[in-house]
Formats: structure tokens, C-alpha cells, sequence
């Protein structure tokens, strides 16, 4: 009797607690900080991936709010995974406006996750923006779904001393003169031999050679054997053609020469003369080896040099309409501006995405230490078959890049550690052409 | 006695159940019902970007997951390493643990200082001690590992490729699991151990019993329950390995470190497709109850009341 008694009190005070807890939760609901009455309300996702971006995420959505105060407010959220935070997500929970890697654009469309472009935001904005741009904010059906503040640049920096020590004198520093892949293993040679311990370059092994990093760093060198990861649809013939094998077997053979750079330092520190990594190191570099510091292209495996590009875009998620869709369009044209893209790029260090913000940036305008980088975006093959003629290659553009990307890195794993180039090239190929069939070729 | 007997379902029973609920809504609701879901969605083809919504496959995950000729060697390959990873940590880790708890199960002063200093490893996130690692295992010279072992060999032994080389690389995950897990078990190990009553060591010394024969004869006897469950649980660990794969391998070098729950995880994740993950983990639970069915009918714990 006394525990019927007990409990039936317990549950009195536990409703009475459970009571107020919900009252407070409404209540607070209803008392919410109240902006500018009247301002149309976006939210907006940040990548916030460094410091510096941070800083120029809230620098833009606070002088966006003061610019439009009274019409337009933006609410700023910094998501640390972005790529997990947009596919979980369904298109009615995300958010008006979202920056995200550019890899994933063909994915998000493909997910009705973003809204078109072209017809909302002025034809001006994209004419402005570099060609590299335009085709990786541009799907299969013609039509833009993304605008970007920076693109990437992709390449070699050297370090004139050690390069003169060893003896090499034909340094290419525009595009059309880089180095052919038995010049550059002979370039390879020379460095290690004179080097402090022996090795020659630093291709970032750090960041991890299974799927990630050489799905930006490698795939120059399958658009250099003169091929793309798909032709026609299909992986098989054309990632696992023989010219593309065997540009992978010379990459392996660099291993020997390769620092693994466990400390991330080892072009930094002088251990040695080449380094195959982006616009992000020229910050560390520049500071370092200050005019020491030289850029190149990546090495010419038969069809020109090539590089990646394409690095984070900005979107209208699909469900935003009406007055809301009026103040994200506002919002992406503010921040296309040139004085908040370059506030972006001098802190990150990327490629300014507008010609006119190129031309006012102290590094890639003409005659700038990073003009390379410039000069290749410029020559971008865009979705066309890579020709000696043009240079970045977006990576592809399909809702199928995920698994390409994982098969790619495993594939090109598997050949740094010896594996057969031949074997794990098909084996990433079938993997990605079955995928295909199975979302009925996306 | 009348009324027990009038009322079967007496207040015990309901206080019983009222206590055991929260944890039963909270059991059904995180276990039952994800893993009842996953059953689920594993005859479906399904994906995160897929708008084209769920596809009925019936068997077909399952069927690409074990008999495909092409799909399922890498679903092989990793149960293969889940096994010889298990293989390797739970004999080393259990033993080390062991010698560690005996040789810090001593009265002396500052004892404590060395217990939380083998501890602390434990401590540390996984991904945490992976990254540290990632330094250690460097494949020149200036890795800690290679540089150590060069020095202490005078030059003679080369520099190893620790996560490059297919032979080696599960290997060194697993000297890194060892090292990070062990002190958990040498807790646990250490509690057994001062649970063995005093006398029993006293009566051993009459008997003229050396060390040796003292720790085969009492120590391990006595440690018998507390040794099942350590090696039950560092089974179990043991299959789950993901962090360490994920952050230092990705599974890689050809396969080598490749793990059921690294498959299930990149499957979902990092591809989208939620069917093929959802069959794996369906799979890998089902031999995770078989293993532990045939741990528990082979180590009978000893249940006597001393």
C-alpha cells in the first residue's frame, strides 16, 4: 500500500517538474530575440574551415546586415563538417544560403538540394566570374546552381637555390614550358642526389594518399595522359586506359625521392627542392623561403600539363522562395563582390573567382608571384576531353564523385604501396561504372 | 500469504517494472529500433542523394556483400583482418595487462603515480593517439620508431614503411591498439587481483611454492572470472576497430587494414549507400553473437559462491 502510495506521489511531482520544464521551453519560444522588425530572415552555413575564413564569414554577413538593416537579415551558423551537415539533412531543414565544397555541386543538384541559379542571380555576376568557375558552378543540364568567392590553384613550388645546386637550369614558370614526366624523373634524381637527406620532393604523403587528397592532387595526372576519370559515362577505358597506367607507374616510381613529410615541413624546413601542393602553402612558404621561392607546373605526362581546381561554392538551397529567395539573391551578390572576395582571399590565400578581383589582387594579377595559377585557371578544359591547350580540370562533375573519389584514392593507395597499376586502376573504374548502374547513371 | 497469492502481479512486480522502464525506452529506442531498422533497409537499395527514394532488392545486398565475385573479396578481406587483429591485441593485450596489474599490485608508496601513468593512454581519444602515431610510424628515418630502432641497432636495421607496407601494417595498428587499450584491462585486472584472498598466498608459501608456481597455481585460478570478461570485452573492441583505420590507412594499403566496421561506415558516409551498410552491420552482428555464444560456452565462468 505505502509503495502505490509512494510512487503515485512521485509521479505527481515528476508531472508538476515535467509541466513547468514545458511551459518555460514555449515561453521561450515565443520571447525571441526580436531584430529589426520587418527585415526578411535568411540563414546562411559557413565552411569556416581556417582562421582566417572565420573571420571573413562574420566580416561579410555583419556589414551585409548593416548594409540592408531594416530590409535583410542574415543569421550566420559555422558548420565544422559541412559535407555530413548537407547530406543528412533533407531539403526542407537546410538553410536560404549555404557555402560547400565544390566537389559535391553535381550531388546536391542530383539531391534537389539546390536551387538554380541563372534566372535569380544576374547574368553579370557569372560573366564576371573565371571561366574555371563557371564550369564548376554549371550541372549537366546547362544551368548554374553555385557562385564562388575563390577557386584553387594546383602546382609545384621550388626552391631556386636547390634546384641551381643540382644542377637544373630549364625552370618552367609559364604552363606551355612544363617539365615532361622523364624530364621531371631526371629533375627527381639530380635533387635527391644534392639533397640533406636524399629526397627530392614532398607531394603532402601527410594528408593521407588513400580517398581524399589524391582525388584533387593525382587526377592532373590522369587529364595528362590525355584522359578523363569518365568518358561517356564510363570509368572502364578510360581511368584504366593504358596511357593513364602508365603515367602511374612513373608516379610510382618517384617513391624513392619522396619525403613523406610525417611533420608536414619538409619542402618548409629545406629538406627538399620541390613540393606538388595548392595556393594554401604560399602563406608558409613565401615566408620562409621568401625569394628563394619559385612556382611551377605539374609535370607533362603526353597531353600538356594539367592541374585541379575548384574549391568552395556558395548556394540557395531548393525550398527557399519568395521574399526569402529575393534577400538570399541580395545576399550572394553582396558577398560576390570584389572587396569581400579579396577580404577572403588575402586571408586564405585562394584565387580570387572574379576577373575583377583577379586583376586587383596583389598575388595573381599579372606579374604577381601566383600569376601561374591565374594563367591556368584561365586555360581551364572545363567538361571537354583534355587537350595540350588548356590546363585546370574541374574534378568530375557527377553525383557519383563520392564513390569516384574513394575508388580514385583507394586505387592511387594502392599503387604508392606497390600495388599493380593496371589491377587497381580497373578495380576503381568497375567500382565506379557499377554505382553508375545502379542509380541508373544518376 | 493469502494476498500474495490473490494478487500475481503484486507490487514488486510493478515497482520492478516502473524502475527497469527508463532504461527499456532508452534500450528500444537507441538499440532495438536502429538495429530493427537496419534489418530493414538492408533489402532495400538505398541512398543519401538518391531522390529517386528506396528500391526494393531483397537479397541483393546481401548476396553482393558475400557471393559477388567482385563486390564481396573486400568484405572477406576485412573480416579476415577483423579476425587476425583479434587474434593478435586480445592474447597480447589480456597478457600485458596482467603483468602490468601483478607488477603494480604492490603496497608501496607512489604506487598510484605508475597505475595512472599506464592508464592514461585510455584517456586520450582515439583519434587523438592516431594522429600522434601518424609521426611515429613515419616511413623515413625521421619517424620516432624508425629512428629508435636504428639507433638502438646500430644502423643495421633499415627504416620501415609501418602503414605502406601491406605485411606490416595491420600489425602496427595493432601495437598501437595494445598501447592505448592495455590499461584498461590492467584495471580491471588489477581489481581481480585483490580480490584473491591473502591466505591462499600464505598457504602456497608453506607449501613451498616459488613465484612462479604462485602465480600458476593461485593468481591465474583466481583470476579466472575476471580474465573471461577481459577477454570477452577485448573481443569485442577488438571487432569494432574503425578509428585508427580511418585516420591512419583508410584501409589501405591494398586492403590490408580494410575492417567490417570501416566498410559499413565508408559504405554509408562517405558513399551514401545506406542498403550495402545497413546488410553489413546485419551480418557482423550476427557473427559477433556467434563468437561470443562460443567464448561463453567454452570459458564457463565460475559462478560458485565462494
Amino acid at each position: 500500500m505505502k509503495l502505490r502510495k509512494v510512487i503515485r506521489l512521485k509521479l505527481k511531482q515528476i508531472s508538476a517538474i515535467a509541466g513547468v520544464i514545458a511551459a518555460m521551453t514555449l515561453g521561450l519560444g515565443v520571447v525571441a530575440p526580436a531584430h529589426a522588425s520587418g527585415a526578411q530572415e535568411i540563414t546562411v552555413w559557413a565552411m569556416c574551415s581556417e582562421t582566417g575564413e572565420i573571420a571573413a564569414a562574420r566580416e561579410q554577413v555583419a556589414a551585409f546586415n548593416g548594409f540592408y538593416e531594416g530590409d535583410y537579415h542574415a543569421t550566420l551558423t559555422c558548420k565544422s563538417n559541412m559535407g555530413t551537415a548537407i547530406s543528412t539533412t533533407s531539403a526542407a531543414g537546410l538553410p536560404s544560403v549555404f557555402e560547400f565544397d565544390g566537389e559535391n555541386l553535381a550531388a546536391y543538384v542530383y539531391a534537389q538540394k539546390l536551387h538554380q541559379l541563372d534566372g535569380t542571380v544576374p547574368a553579370s555576376v557569372f560573366s564576371n566570374e573565371l571561366v574555371s568557375i563557371q564550369a564548376e558552378g554549371t550541372y549537366k543540364d546547362g544551368h548554374k546552381y553555385s557562385v564562388s568567392q575563390y577557386d584553387s590553384g594546383l602546382g609545384l613550388y621550388g626552391s631556386k637555390k636547390m634546384l641551381a645546386a643540382a644542377g637544373i637550369k630549364d625552370i618552367p614558370t609559364t604552363w606551355q614550358k612544363a617539365w615532361t614526366a622523364t624530364r621531371f624523373t631526371a629533375v627527381l634524381k639530380a635533387l635527391a642526389a644534392k639533397a640533406p637527406g636524399k629526397k627530392a620532393i614532398d607531394i603532402k604523403e601527410n594528408y593521407g594518399m588513400g580517398p581524399g587528397w589524391p582525388g584533387y592532387a593525382f587526377t592532373p595526372i590522369v587529364n595528362s595522359a590525355g584522359y578523363q576519370i569518365l568518358t561517356n559515362g564510363k570509368a572502364v577505358g578510360s581511368l584504366d586506359s593504358a596511357k593513364v597506367v602508365a603515367a602511374f607507374k612513373t608516379f610510382a616510381s618517384w617513391k624513392p625521392y619522396v619525403d613523406p613529410s610525417a611533420d608536414d615541413k619538409a619542402f618548409e624546413n629545406g629538406r627538399v627542392g620541390l613540393a606538388w601542393v595548392g595556393h594554401w602553402q604560399y602563406p608558409a612558404f613565401s615566408a620562409k623561403l621568401k625569394s628563394d621561392l619559385v612556382v611551377l607546373p605539374l609535370p607533362d605526362f603526353g597531353t600538356g600539363t594539367k592541374s585541379g581546381q575548384g574549391s568552395h561554392s556558395w548556394a540557395i538551397s531548393k525550398n527557399t522562395s519568395g521574399d526569402e529567395l529575393g534577400a538570399a539573391n541580395k545576399f550572394l551578390q553582396y558577398i560576390m563582390q570584389d572587396q569581400w572576395i579579396l577580404n577572403v582571399t588575402d586571408k586564405n590565400g585562394a584565387v580570387p573567382a572574379t576577373k575583377t578581383a583577379l586583376n586587383k589582387s596583389v598575388n595573381y594579377r599579372k606579374g604577381g608571384p601566383l600569376q601561374l595559377y591565374a594563367d591556368q585557371l584561365a586555360a581551364s578544359c572545363g567538361t571537354a576531353k583534355p587537350t595540350t591547350k588548356c590546363v585546370t580540370v574541374p574534378r568530375t562533375i557527377s553525383a557519383a564523385w563520392p564513390v569516384i573519389n574513394t575508388a580514385f584514392g583507394t586505387a592511387v593507395q594502392t599503387i604508392w604501396n606497390g600495388g599493380n597499376a593496371q589491377t587497381a586502376l580497373h578495380t576503381a573504374a568497375v567500382t565506379i561504372d557499377q554505382d553508375s548502374t545502379d542509380n541508373n547513371g544518376y | 500469504m493469502g494476498k500474495t497469492k490473490r494478487s500475481k502481479f503484486g507490487q514488486d512486480n510493478l515497482a520492478g517494472i516502473l524502475m527497469s522502464l527508463p532504461g527499456l525506452i532508452l534500450l528500444t529506442l537507441f538499440v532495438l529500433v536502429p538495429f530493427i531498422t537496419a534489418i530493414v533497409l538492408s533489402f532495400f537499395n538505398v541512398n543519401f542523394n538518391n531522390v529517386a527514394g528506396p528500391k526494393f532488392w531483397g537479397f541483393e545486398q546481401y548476396r553482393r556483400i558475400l557471393f559477388d565475385p567482385v563486390t564481396s573479396p573486400i568484405f572477406y578481406k576485412a573480416l579476415l583482418n577483423n579476425m587476425t587483429f583479434a587474434l593478435i591485441v586480445v592474447p597480447v593485450q589480456t597478457g600485458l595487462a596482467v603483468l602490468l596489474a601483478v607488477m603494480l599490485n604492490v603496497k608501496l608508496k607512489g604506487i598510484a603515480f605508475f597505475r595512472t601513468f599506464f592508464f592514461m593512454p585510455v584517456v586520450f581519444p582515439m583519434s587523438l593517439v592516431a594522429i600522434i602515431w601518424a609521426l611515429m610510424f613515419s616511413r623515413d628515418s625521421l619517424g620516432m620508431l624508425n629512428g629508435l630502432l636504428n639507433l638502438f641497432s646500430f644502423g643495421f636495421i633499415q627504416p620501415i614503411d609501418w602503414l605502406g607496407d601491406p605485411n606490416i601494417a595491420l600489425l602496427s595498428i595493432a601495437l598501437l591498439s595494445v598501447w592505448a587499450g592495455v590499461g584498461f584491462q590492467m584495471v580491471i585486472v588489477l581489481a581481480g587481483l585483490q580480490e584473491i584472498p591473502v591466505e591462499l598466498y600464505e598457504a602456497a608459501s608453506l607449501d613451498r611454492a616459488n613465484g612462479w608456481q604462485r602465480f600458476w597455481n593461485v593468481t591465474i585460478p583466481g583470476l579466472r572470472n575476471t580474465l573471461i570478461f577481459v577477454v570477452i570485452i577485448t573481443t569485442i573492441f577488438s571487432l569494432r576497430l574503425f578509428d585508427q583505420v580511418f585516420i591512419l590507412t583508410q584501409g589501405g594499403p591494398i586492403d590490408a587494414t580494410q575492417t567490417v566496421m570501416f566498410q559499413a561506415v565508408t559504405s554509408a558516409f562517405v558513399e551514401g549507400n545506406v542498403g550495402r551498410a545497413s546488410a553489413i552491420t546485419v551480418i557482423f552482428v550476427l557473427i559477433i553473437i556467434c563468437i561470443t555464444l562460443v567464448q561463453r560456452l567454452v570459458l564457463r565462468q565460475n559462478r560458485e559462491v565462494k
